[in-house]
């Protein structure tokens, strides 16, 4: 499988999928979730994230409700699709695809050794 | 408070970029939510509530790429699909009365009028399509007041053709959206909801009674029975689904049996189905049709039937452009023309019924569906008295026959549908849920009325 052009922000929609294949997540307590995971290597931007995430809810990957769970304020939950489930399997594979041929690459793998 | 300040500046200038402005309450209130989170987060670090919400705001971007990101999102989609299928389905008919008109009496200026027309719809479309759909669920009572103070206006200053009050019914088209906005502003009202409606739609019926049109009546049923099905298995009330469905059918399926058991609907049907028994008489449309159909081609002109002989079938048949447009052009030209109109009729209210389905809004979702039912009736109840099955008299062809007042008020309702498919999306329903009246200052529970003091 070929590996995406736009892999960078691709790799966004990844991660953001992946936190709410566990349980659905407003938008703050991703990008705490994500920090949080990634020992703060992925420090997400809000102005990234919820771009996103609208563009994932147009496109039925995620769907959103209103809630107050564990607040007085009502917050904006998203909650991933069967759709959605089925963009992240794409995603992961996309990623492992590209994952191991940069570290084929790194490794020096052995036909590329030869032609140096 | 100047960092207040900061924050509602921040929030503006993020929807000064989003051009929909439906969304921008919808977008305001989760990004603040968002910089409140935020500002607790470096407060509990032990920052001060200022520097706090200035570090909190940096942190979010800047606003006007998140609001150029979010326009690009959420920016108003034509419905293309449906706006192509509208103006095929106006030439077709253009195209058919352009070559059936000059065998009727007055075809010609009706052409040239219903032409005129034509374009008057289109203007109609527009502006309909421009204007907010959603007043249909601000204002219900005042739109169906208006709505029924005019159809009633109509009766009282038109002089009615054939013992029907023709004007008036034409507005009668419109009574399935001004019942969806109606059912919509009954959110969680239980079953007194449910009766309200029920109410609402009895009195509608009553109008159409006056006018009398049993086609009318016939469409303003099955389209608001479906509404209101619709907005039960919703959950919309707030009721048990069964038992509010029962209320609805209970006197459906009771009135439908009375009618039946009256007989008066008997001698029609069996008329209906075989008009020969009456051949000159009630039944002579009902014959003429089925003749005219069993003589015809595939292409090209059909024969006509053997004591007819010496007459043109635009002699025979009443309304060859209007009531009886299909089975004139399937006489004269054969059926292939009755395949491609039908054809572009079931694209058309294919395409609305998927998209009436991902409406997500209640109130999108009943309006697009009240316009489509409106459309699909009408175009049953033509096709049946065009192939000779003529039970109820037919409306309109919907855009394709003749008829200006129906082209109008069908443009309309496009439009509004266009609307609907347009920004449908944005719409977020009113929140009175349960969970959201928690808010609330005054709430009632148990039986107590409760007094909030701590609402912010």
């Amino acid at each position: 499988m070929a590996a995406d052009k736009t892999l960078l922000s691709g790799s966004t929609t990844m991660l953001i999928l992946k936190l709410l294949e566990d349980k659905d997540m407003y938008g703050y307590q991703m990008i705490e979730e994500l920090s949080k995971k990634s020992n703060d290597t992925f420090n997400l931007k809000a102005g990234t994230l919820y771009p996103l995430l609208h563009s994932l809810e147009q496109q039925g990957m995620v769907i959103s409700y209103d809630d107050n769970v564990d607040s007085a304020r009502i917050r904006k939950y998203y909650s991933i699709t069967k759709k959605g489930r089925g963009l992240l399997a794409d995603k992961k594979a996309e990623w492992q695809t590209y994952f191991t041929a940069v570290n084929r690459v790194l490794k020096g793998g052995a036909n590329l050794a030869a032609s140096y | 408070m100047q960092h207040h300040i900061k924050v509602k500046q921040y929030l503006e200038t993020i929807c000064s970029q989003i051009r929909c402005k439906k969304i921008h309450g919808d977008i305001r209130e989760e990004i603040e939510n968002h910089i409140v989170d935020q500002k607790e987060a470096f407060k509990a670090q032990g920052f001060n509530d200022e520097t706090a919400t200035l570090k909190a705001l940096e942190q979010m971007g800047d606003p006007i790429i998140i609001g150029t990101e979010l326009d690009r999102t959420h920016r108003p989609k034509p419905e293309w699909s449906v706006i192509t299928l509208t103006i095929l389905l106006l030439a077709a008919g253009t195209v058919i009365r352009f070559f059936t008109s000059p065998q009727d009496f007055n075809g010609i200026e009706l052409f040239n009028k219903q032409l005129f027309f034509t374009i008057a719809g289109i203007v109609l479309m527009a502006l309909f399509y421009y204007m907010d759909f959603t007043i249909l669920g601000k204002y219900p009572k005042t739109i169906f007041l208006l709505l029924a103070a005019v159809t009633i206006f109509l009766t009282i200053v038109s002089n009615p053709i054939n013992g029907k009050y023709v004007y008036a019914s034409y507005l009668l088209l419109l009574f399935p959206i001004s019942f969806a906005g109606f059912v919509y502003n009954m959110r969680n009202r239980g079953y007194i909801g449910v009766v309200f409606c029920g109410i609402f739609f009895a009195v509608s019926f009553m109008i159409s009674m006056i006018i009398p049109s049993v086609s009318s009546c016939i469409l303003l049923v099955l389209s608001c029975l479906a509404v209101l099905t619709i907005a039960i298995l919703k959950g919309w009330f707030s009721v048990k689904k069964l038992y509010a469905l029962l209320l609805v059918y209970l006197p459906v399926i009771g009135s439908l049996t009375m009618i039946f058991a009256s007989g008066i609907l008997s001698k029609r049907i069996a008329l209906a189905l075989n008009p020969s028994i009456d051949p000159s008489g009630a039944g002579y449309i009902g014959t003429i049709t089925r003749r005219l159909l069993s003589g015809a081609q595939f292409i090209g002109q059909g024969n006509l039937p053997q004591n007819f002989q010496g007459l043109s079938a635009a002699q025979v048949l009443p309304g060859i452009n209007s009531d009886f447009l299909l089975t004139y052009i399937i006489h004269r030209f054969g059926w292939l023309t009755f395949v491609i109109v039908l054809t572009l009729l079931t694209v058309f209210i294919v395409r609305a019924i998927i998209l009436c389905l991902k409406q997500k809004s209640v109130l999108a979702l009943l309006v697009s569906t009240a316009v489509t039912l409106t459309f699909i009736i009408q175009t049953i109840l033509y096709i049946a008295a065009n192939l000779g099955f003529q039970l109820f008299a037919p409306l309109s062809l919907p855009l394709v026959s003749q008829g200006s007042s129906y082209l109008l008020i069908n443009m309309c309702l496009i439009g509004i549908l266009l609307s609907v498919f347009r920004t449908g999306y944005f719409i977020k329903d009113k929140q009175t849920s349960i969970k959201a009246s928690t808010n609330s200052f005054l709430k009632f529970e148990d039986g107590k009325l409760i007094i909030d003091f701590n609402i912010h």
